[in-house]
């Protein structure tokens, strides 16, 4: 047992209310110090009056546990989690009672919860849900949302490849043909050519411009045929590019109408 | 509400649906707005941070784990950014005003008819609030208006129990002789401090 210990128990051994084995200790500890054989001799001449058992009682607590309003304070305040319990409650009941100061943080420490009641609750209004939704759904509905859409879809990433091409067709779709049809124009020449080998190499040259003349009136329609075929393929990937085009105006849309405060359906583009 | 309905909403938003998006958003507005509030202490600036913590969680939206719950996932975005907003502005918030804040409230109180000793209640504990340090006040936000638990607010705010514990004390303390302070100016029929 250290002095501190000794006199907390003090009042206790002083009313004769300790019980082994701390009366043993408290009466061994005060025959080995002399200090606190003072304290206890002190305190049993003190008169019992009950104010100066009081205020010895608290000076007794103040001493004992150093800055003894603080460590109520701390109990006060975490009371709800962790509540005190036997004697070190009795104790806080009892420096309430002695300290002004604990008492009235006590209580508001208790009222604590009514406070927190007081305080106001927002209610967000429909100005600031369309303020998220603009901030949100409407800003995002733009270039970047349609760029992030196309790069997580393939499909949609083919067809926007398609309509980018193909909203330059007015510039570039005829020189393209026109390089197609030159290449099927090569390639039915490639035809003439080897038609041409094996007429030499059935060493009949004499008939080689013959077979010449033939061939070519059936070249140039070869030819002319691809390129047609080449404009047929076109012809659908511009609807398709069309319709694409359609899509991300409706989704544009909504975006339009929040940014107007009309509000309505969106069509959410996540990231 | 248990939030176990914001999940198919969720689930729909990642699918593009702009309607479950503006659902998801009209379940949270009021709590993200008062939790804004509670850190920022003003109906504004509430409003723009609340607004910030939407567009995270859009932008975030599909990093959400559909193995958690979503209200818990959303929390921690929400009050991650609170906490950050909180703590960047702290220094200007301390040298601004806190009356503006809490004329706006005063107006905004959709029962006029309160009685007078709640309004001086409400009062005092913005005020008091207002007086708390960084510290005080995000544990007083965390522990007693968001209320979380301790092993929460330590997993938040990657401190040791021990230190959420001792803050959590102190800023009690901090706040009731701060509203005993106040209480006591309004009794000399003082302006609760207020700038």
């Amino acid at each position: 047992m250290d002095c501190r210990e000794f006199e907390t128990l003090l009042p206790r051994y002083l009313d004769g209310a300790l019980r082994e084995p701390e009366l043993a200790r408290m009466v061994r500890h005060e025959a080995s110090c002399r200090r606190c054989h003072a304290l206890a001799v002190g305190g049993m001449r003190d008169p019992a009056a009950p104010i100066a058992a009081a205020a010895w009682t608290a000076e007794t607590l103040r001493r004992t546990l150093g800055a003894d309003c603080r460590h109520i304070e701390r109990i006060l305040a975490m009371r709800g989690e962790a509540p005190p319990g036997g004697d070190e409650a009795r104790r806080i009941e009892q420096h309430l009672v002695e300290c002004r100061e604990c008492n009235a943080l006590d209580e508001v420490l208790r009222a604590l919860p009514s406070y927190y009641e007081a305080l106001p609750r927002l209610r967000a209004d429909r100005a600031f849900t369309r303020r998220v939704l603009r901030g949100t759904v409407g800003r995002e509905l733009r270039l970047r949302t349609v760029l992030r859409v196309l790069w997580r879809s393939p499909t949609l990433l083919w067809e926007g490849a398609l309509t980018c091409s193909l909203l330059f067709t007015p510039f570039l779709g005829r020189p393209a043909l026109e390089g197609a049809r030159s290449l099927a124009r090569q390639v039915q020449t490639a035809n003439v050519e080897e038609r041409l080998t094996t007429t030499i190499a059935a060493a009949d040259l004499s008939r080689a411009p013959l077979a010449l003349l033939e061939i070519w009136p059936a070249a140039r329609g070869q030819a002319s045929t691809l390129g047609s075929e080449i404009g047929l393929r076109v012809a659908p990937a511009r609807e398709q590019a069309s319709r694409l085009l359609a899509r991300l105006r409706v989704a544009a849309a909504p975006a339009e109408e929040a940014a107007t405060g009309k509000g309505g359906a969106h069509e959410l583009r996540h990231p | 509400m248990d939030g176990r309905e914001d999940e198919p909403l969720v689930r729909r938003c990642l699918e593009g649906d702009g309607r479950a998006w503006e659902a998801l958003v009209l379940n949270h507005q009021d709590r993200i707005l008062n939790l804004a509030f509670q850190f920022t202490g003003r109906r504004e600036e509430a409003a723009d941070l609340a607004q910030e913590i939407f567009v995270r969680l859009y932008t975030r939206l599909h990093q959400y784990d559909a193995s958690r719950p979503f209200r818990a996932w959303f929390n921690s975005l929400a009050r991650n950014l609170c906490i950050d907003h909180y703590r960047a502005t702290r220094r200007e918030r301390r040298a601004g005003t806190s009356l503006e804040g809490m004329l706006h409230l005063a107006a905004s109180d959709p029962s006029p008819d309160r009685r007078l000793e709640e309004r001086e209640r409400r009062e005092i504990i913005l005020a008091a609030l207002d007086r708390l340090s960084g510290i005080s006040r995000e544990a007083i936000v965390l522990k007693d208006l968001q209320e979380m638990t301790l092993e929460e607010i330590a997993r938040l705010l990657h401190l040791p129990i021990g230190t959420v514990k001792s803050r959590v004390f102190r800023a009690r303390i901090e706040l009731g002789r701060a509203i005993l302070e106040l209480r006591g100016a309004t009794a000399a029929g003082g302006t609760l401090g207020l700038p």
